[in-house]
């Protein structure tokens, strides 16, 4: 097997081409396929400055998290300029990422989340609109097989509870999480009181978390 | 508030859930993450909080980003790595020459099998003699078996390090090795035979002294 770069290196999972990204003089691991790699491996690959595996990683979840951004800011320019800082901190933090603690989209999308969530502290974003809400529950068309059976196993539980959630308590978890809405806004939106509000996001998330805490102690 | 008065559980309770949603501000977050810190029942609550929090993003709709932003946060990256604000050095993933002369044929990059599954992947902290955590080991079924290694925090000075699994029966096999003199911090990858999949735990001496270790399972 000839290891990809054009020195023609063979049978080995290296090479020690001296023009390797960034790291002049060492090795690198060779990148083939990486369009294939898991969503953990692909991020391991991010991390070494293997450019194509930046591409490849921004292509696989550029929608995910500019579709987030969206969500939380309702402005199209901000988030894309959120969006974008994302994958930057993701590029910097890769390092730190811990595949036992969440899938690799989920660790991005709360980079994205908490880049959201103090950006409209500064700028408050547009009234968020309650009908995209009728629209957060089903799985999006069009995802890849390998994603949405990943996605399927990281959801399962919870996505099956989240559909039997009363109602209110699920817009109340939805514009908490995914709008990044405070118990007073959403109080605001819903036409409710704040005791009211701050009681349907505690109910939900928490019944939310026993379900999830049956399938994974 | 007042700052002087210690968190309870109480007071814990009542803001979990802000706290999860990433919407708690400091000083009270500090407060409130030094409670969880110390106090076993309350961790516990706003682990599963956060992590139902967390995968609820998984839940936003995708959205198509504009045409030009893959190229955008590209170049961003490329401007990233060739300035002065680069990864702090603990992250820079220099990579491995390890594998010349190991096993088999299987890389981290090799998992390109056509139609594969999602990999099982059975992850373990690497923990140095001296008890800190210094990197992961996982171990990938498919669609090729393999040992990714990730060392995060280098062992300091020279030598070759050798890379052993354990197998169920308690016996060690060296899968590989590397010079640190190549690999300081990186990921390193080796193929392995199926059977060593159940392996329960990995060593890294060098030269000889063991210098860390992970359990599996
Ligand atoms: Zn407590």
């Amino acid at each position: 097997m000839r290891c990809g770069c054009d020195l023609g290196h063979t049978a080995s999972n290296v090479c020690a081409a001296p023009q390797s990204v960034g790291v002049v003089g060492s090795y690198i691991v060779v990148m083939r396929h990486v369009d294939r790699l898991s969503d953990e491996a692909l991020l391991g690959a991010v991390a070494l400055d293997e450019r194509d595996a930046a591409a490849v990683f921004i292509r696989r979840f550029q929608r995910r998290v500019y579709g987030l951004a969206v969500t939380m800011t309702g402005d199209a320019g901000l988030a894309d300029d959120l969006a974008q800082v994302t994958f930057e901190r993701a590029w910097r933090h890769a390092g730190t990422y811990d595949a036992r603690r969440a899938s690799v989209a989920t660790w991005l999308l709360t980079i994205t989340r908490n880049l959201a969530i103090d950006a409209m502290r500064v700028r408050r974003a547009t009234p968020f609109d309650p009908d995209l809400l009728s629209q957060l529950l089903p799985a999006s068309a069009g995802v890849d097989p390998q994603q949405a059976a990943v996605e399927a196993d990281q959801l399962g539980r919870l996505g099956a509870e989240l559909a039997v959630l009363p109602i209110d308590q699920r817009r109340a978890v939805l514009l908490a999480t995914l709008a990044g809405r405070t118990a007073s806004e959403i109080a605001d939106i819903e036409g409710i009181p704040l005791g009211t509000a701050k009681t349907r996001i505690r109910t939900g998330l928490r019944r939310l978390r026993a379900a999830m805490a049956e399938v994974s102690p | 508030m007042n700052v002087d008065r210690p968190i309870d559980c109480e007071t814990f309770d009542a803001h979990a859930e802000e706290l999860a949603l990433g919407q708690q501000n400091e000083p009270l977050r500090g407060r409130l993450l030094a409670h969880a810190a110390l106090c076993p029942r309350c961790h516990s609550l706003i682990d599963g909080l956060g992590m139902v929090a967390d995968r609820l993003l998984l839940v936003a709709p995708q959205i198509e980003p504009p045409a030009d932003f893959e190229s955008r946060a590209l170049a961003r990256l490329g401007a990233q790595a060739a300035g002065p604000t680069h990864r702090p050095v603990g992250f820079r993933w220099l990579v491995g020459a390890a594998a010349v002369g190991a096993v088999a044929a299987a890389s981290l990059f090799l998992v390109l099998a056509p139609g594969d599954q999602p990999a099982t992947i059975t992850t373990a902290a690497i923990v140095s003699t001296a008890g800190s955590e210094v990197g992961s080991a996982q171990l990938i079924a498919e669609p090729v078996p393999h040992l990714v290694v990730t060392i995060a925090a280098p062992h300091p000075g020279p030598g070759i390090r050798t890379c052993e699994l354990r197998r169920a029966d308690g016996t060690w096999e060296e899968v590989g090795w590397w010079d640190a003199a190549d690999i300081a911090t990186g990921v390193w990858a080796v193929g392995i035979d199926p059977d060593l999949l159940d392996a329960t735990a990995m060593r890294i001496t060098s030269d000889g002294d063991a210098i860390a270790s992970a359990t599996f399972g």
